[in-house]
């Protein structure tokens, strides 16, 4: 008895020492994939900078060298001095030019300073040059073109299948349809959208416009999903208490259920919208892998966006766009960190309402 | 009078709303299968489900040859294996400690953390498997004598696994959760351990919603495209074997289309035969999986 107890008991520790494990492992994971990227990323916002008098005119970049006659005293460095410099990676460097790069830092005439044009410039085939503004400005075009399209067509979705719909078959296959449309391989928009905006309609293709219609078209089903919970959640006395004084249904709708709901609708829509940002397989159905140096001014013009340019950058053989990916993920996981602590500071708003 | 009217039209502008789900459905059906219908009319349905070997190329005399996508199939199940073999255990034992040994405190620090894991783009997760996870995986090999190639299906699959398994456990999570105290109270009451009562009770009255997110996770890791994109390669190897590089059917659609983009030529239209495929195969898992989920509700509130 005692015997068959013990072992009982030492199963349980077992069963929840593996649980403890499993979480740790998730926390490892987690934790090496953003230690990584720190680690490569953070040097893309410096650059390496050489006292123009001093400075060979190979080891600086391209376009700095043409500006050499200007009055300009600190010029942007080379690809690969950058590397060496910062990560003593010789590259296809010669040992009498790693011997000048020593000699340029015995007497303080090479220097790292903070990369503000990695936020400020497009993208650009030479690494130290490139940033990330063009993809920046057109993930914003292409998320206000999703929002415009997922937002009155999902809300409205919901708000008929939450406070409207009748009991039949229609209405079952509609629920039906959002759920499993939810599921549907993000890559498969992206077919849709390649069919529909680009050979059908004749949309100009690798712009905002049919970026964020597909988006959209990707995001509907989970507004549909999140709006309707949170319509659900609001109280059926409040209803009551409203129709009880003689509000239209509209009325009630609109004066008091929706307001009642609308932290939880945003807190959806900011979610998915985060989800959209951080979308890529669709796009690049669509034709939105090509390299466009030039941010766009429209929805119609040719974008690229900042996911699709760290895709590109993570295929291009030059060293110095490893940490430029890093860099332009980094950029990525704090804008969505951002709307996430947003989403879930609202959220986190609303509940401390209801409470009191 | 006037309000009635209004109160009908608004209605209805709802109910076109509502529609429009049914709509996009329809619409990816419709196009997928249309041109799919045109791919197979230039190439037999027999050829591509049952190829062996996948090399599309127009020959001179206009026939279109190569397109046997099994190795792709092949490719796919076996980085979904992996993926799964990795994300449903860690997945699943990750809910049962969350909902069943961990103090409220820890839930509250822990599930905000893992939600944070199932938001990161899987752009980021295919970056993470070939700057670091696939090097790593190869000095690991070069220690047991082992030749890894550096787009193996091993680092795709573990890092779909890394991405399957939050979303895994957060299903089950929900699932656990749901069940009704009294289960657990009635087993212990019994003089069951805990893990006897997770075992025994709390795990079987929760298998429809387990299974259910185990089919939806399955379903998203087939048409997870840009891990396999980055990690996998296009070599289109029938092998099961995980150290050597496949290709999956997500992967070729992607590389098909990022290609030449003459809308009327076969490699083109093979991707929506492609796509076809895939739509079929996640829609009858989700199918599956919801009708799961709506059994569990039925029985546990």
């Amino acid at each position: 008895m005692k015997k068959t107890l013990r072992k009982r008991h030492r199963r349980e520790k077992y069963f929840k020492s593996l649980g403890l494990a499993s979480l740790c492992l998730a926390l490892l994971f987690l934790g090496t994939i953003f230690g990584n990227i720190l680690i490569t990323g953070i040097p893309a916002f410096f650059r390496t900078e050489i006292l123009a008098k001093a400075a060979p005119s190979d080891f600086l970049n391209p376009h700095a060298k043409y500006a050499l006659d200007e009055e300009k005293k600190w010029m942007t460095a080379s690809d690969e001095v950058d590397m060496y410099y910062k990560n003593d990676e010789t590259g296809n460097l010669t040992p009498e030019q790693v011997k000048t790069i020593q000699s340029l830092e015995a007497h303080d005439q090479i220097r790292l300073t903070f990369n503000g044009a990695f936020l400020t410039h497009s993208d650009s085939r030479e690494p130290e040059v490139a940033g990330i503004w063009g993809g920046l400005l057109g993930s914003l075009l292409t998320l206000i073109v999703t929002f415009l399209t997922a937002f009155p067509l999902g809300i409205g979705a919901a708000i008929y299948l939450e406070e409207f719909a009748p009991k039949n078959r229609l209405v079952h296959l509609i629920e039906a349809n959002v759920n499993n449309l939810a599921a549907v391989p993000s890559i498969l928009f992206g077919l849709l959208g390649l069919v529909a905006f680009i050979h059908f309609m004749g949309f100009p293709r690798p712009s905002a416009l049919v970026g964020g219609l597909t988006l959209g078209l990707m995001s509907l089903p989970v507004v549909i999903v999140t709006t309707r919970a949170s319509l659900a959640a609001v109280p059926y006395a409040l209803k009551e208490a409203a129709m009880g004084l003689g509000a239209m249904p509209l009325q009630v709708l609109f004066h008091h259920v929706i307001p009642a709901a609308l932290p939880g609708i945003v807190t959806g829509i900011i979610l998915s919208l985060a989800r959209a940002l951080g979308e890529t397989a669709p796009l690049l159905m669509i034709g939105m892998v090509a390299f466009i140096a030039t941010p766009p001014s429209s929805i119609l013009d040719p974008t690229t966006v900042l996911p699709v340019q760290i895709f590109n950058w993570s295929r291009s053989p030059e060293m110095g766009f490893v940490e430029n990916t890093s860099g332009a993920i980094l950029v990525l996981l704090f804008v969505l960190v951002l709307l996430n602590s947003i989403a879930i500071t609202i959220r986190k708003k609303f509940e401390l309402q209801n409470v009191l | 009078m006037r309000s009635l009217w209004l109160e009908k039209t608004v209605r209805f502008f709802f109910f076109l709303c509502a529609l429009s789900a049914v709509v996009i459905s329809i619409g990816i059906g419709v196009t997928l299968l249309g041109e799919a219908l045109r791919f197979f009319a230039r190439v037999s349905i027999i050829d591509f489900l049952f190829g062996l070997t996948w090399a599309p190329h127009t020959l001179p005399s206009g026939e279109d040859v190569g397109f046997g996508a099994v190795p792709l199939f092949t490719g796919t199940i076996l980085i979904t294996l992996i993926a799964m073999a990795v994300g449903l255990p860690c997945g699943l034992m990750v809910a049962i400690y969350l909902s069943e040994y961990a103090t409220p405190r820890m839930r509250n620090i822990f599930k905000p953390v893992l939600e944070t894991l199932a938001g990161i783009p899987t752009l980021v997760y295919g970056f993470f498997a070939i700057t670091t996870l696939a090097p790593f995986l190869r000095r690991v090999g070069e220690v047991f004598h082992l030749s890894l190639s550096t787009e193996s299906a091993l680092s795709a699959g573990i890092v779909m696994g890394i991405m399957v398994l939050p979303y895994m456990s957060s299903l089950c999570e929900d699932a656990l959760h749901r069940l009704p105290n009294s289960l657990r109270e009635c087993s212990i009451g019994l003089g069951a351990t805990a893990s006897e009562t997770i075992i025994r009770v709390l795990l079987p009255a929760a298998f429809p919603s387990i299974m259910a997110a185990f089919l939806l996770s399955l379903s998203r890791a087939i048409g997870e495209t840009m891990i396999v994109v980055m990690a996998a390669g296009l070599a289109a190897n029938l092998t099961f074997n995980p150290l050597e590089a496949v290709t999956t059917v997500t992967v070729q659609i992607v590389s098909l289309l990022t290609g030449d983009q003459e809308f009327d030529n076969a490699k083109t239209l093979a991707a929506f035969g492609l796509g076809f495929v895939l739509f079929i195969l996640t829609f009858f898992l989700n199918i599956l999986a919801l009708q799961g989920v709506k059994r569990h509700r039925r029985i546990y509130g």
